[in-house]
């Protein structure tokens, strides 16, 4: 998946955090590190 | 309080009259308490019952069966006792539950169940703060009984720790140690329309820790219950 694709499928209005009760927007950096993984999934092996 | 919380639990002298109230406080088979503190204060005072080893008592505020040892009230339900229930909001790129670990047990049991993810994989798990250092292996088959495996040996998050799926969430953790100033330790299972693995890690560090963090591999989480579970030590 590439950068423009990522974004396309998970809009930062549509991305949330969650901790414990409290459902937030993420911030730009929670963003984009989200959007990073979906590019660059971590090597597992 | 409940209709058959009590806050005394009596005795009677000879020939005493029994008011309703007294014969209703008899009557419960085991004494139902608000809390624990309306049962410590229910046994001992003058007219109430001595309290002595294995007496009963259930507690509304926990909704906990526990028993008195002669020392000491311990849980008397089962070897499991549900420390918090965490529902999973919608389109989650991931879930803390911060407060879950604590010195009251060493060893947890974290389940996940009745949500779904936005696309297939596998669900991640971080001891809450640390984002390096975990180390994991997986062991697996395929359905048609082909052998498979990986590992790694510092990585951001324990991999494999349950199933995300479109239609379903699935995972049963137990974590070993997180609250101790001892390594933690993580054992799960993963499956897919592919393969079933047994995956296992660990944390090598000393910290103690009161908090987990879940996420997808890829994609977000909605809905279903992240359940934590304290094992009882005694």
């Amino acid at each position: 998946m590439t950068y423009e694709e990522a974004v396309a499928m998970y809009p930062h209005n549509e991305i949330h955090i969650q901790v414990d009760d409290i459902v937030r927007p993420m911030t730009p950096a929670e963003y984009e590190a989200f959007i990073d993984r979906q590019v660059n999934p971590e090597p597992l092996s | 309080m409940g209709l058959n919380a009590q806050t005394s639990v009596p005795v009677f002298t000879a020939g005493q009259v029994l008011t309703a109230q007294q014969q209703k406080e008899i009557n419960t088979g085991i004494p139902v308490f608000a809390t624990t503190v309306t049962r410590d204060a229910a046994f001992g005072g003058t007219g109430e019952k001595t309290l002595a080893q294995g007496q009963y008592a259930y507690i509304e505020a926990t909704s906990a069966l526990m028993v008195y040892t002669g020392s000491a009230w311990i849980n008397a339900g089962g070897g499991l006792t549900l420390i918090t229930a965490q529902a999973i909001g919608s389109a989650v790129g991931s879930v803390t539950v911060s407060s879950c670990f604590s010195s009251t047990y060493d060893n947890y049991l974290v389940t996940v169940n009745g949500g779904v993810g936005s696309v297939a994989g596998d669900l991640r798990l971080q001891l809450n703060g640390t984002t390096s250092g975990y180390y994991y292996s997986i062991i697996g088959n395929s359905w048609n009984a082909t052998a498979s495996n990986a590992g790694s040996t510092s990585i951001a998050s324990i991999p494999y720790m349950g199933t995300v799926e479109t239609n379903s969430l699935n995972a049963s953790i137990t974590i070993k140690s997180p609250n101790l100033a001892k390594r933690t330790e993580f054992n799960a299972n993963y499956m897919n329309p592919t393969a079933s693995y047994v995956s296992s890690g660990f944390l090598n560090n000393l910290t103690q820790y009161t908090g987990l963090v879940l996420a997808p591999d890829s994609g977000t989480l909605t809905g279903g219950t992240i359940r934590v579970y304290g094992y009882q030590t005694s």
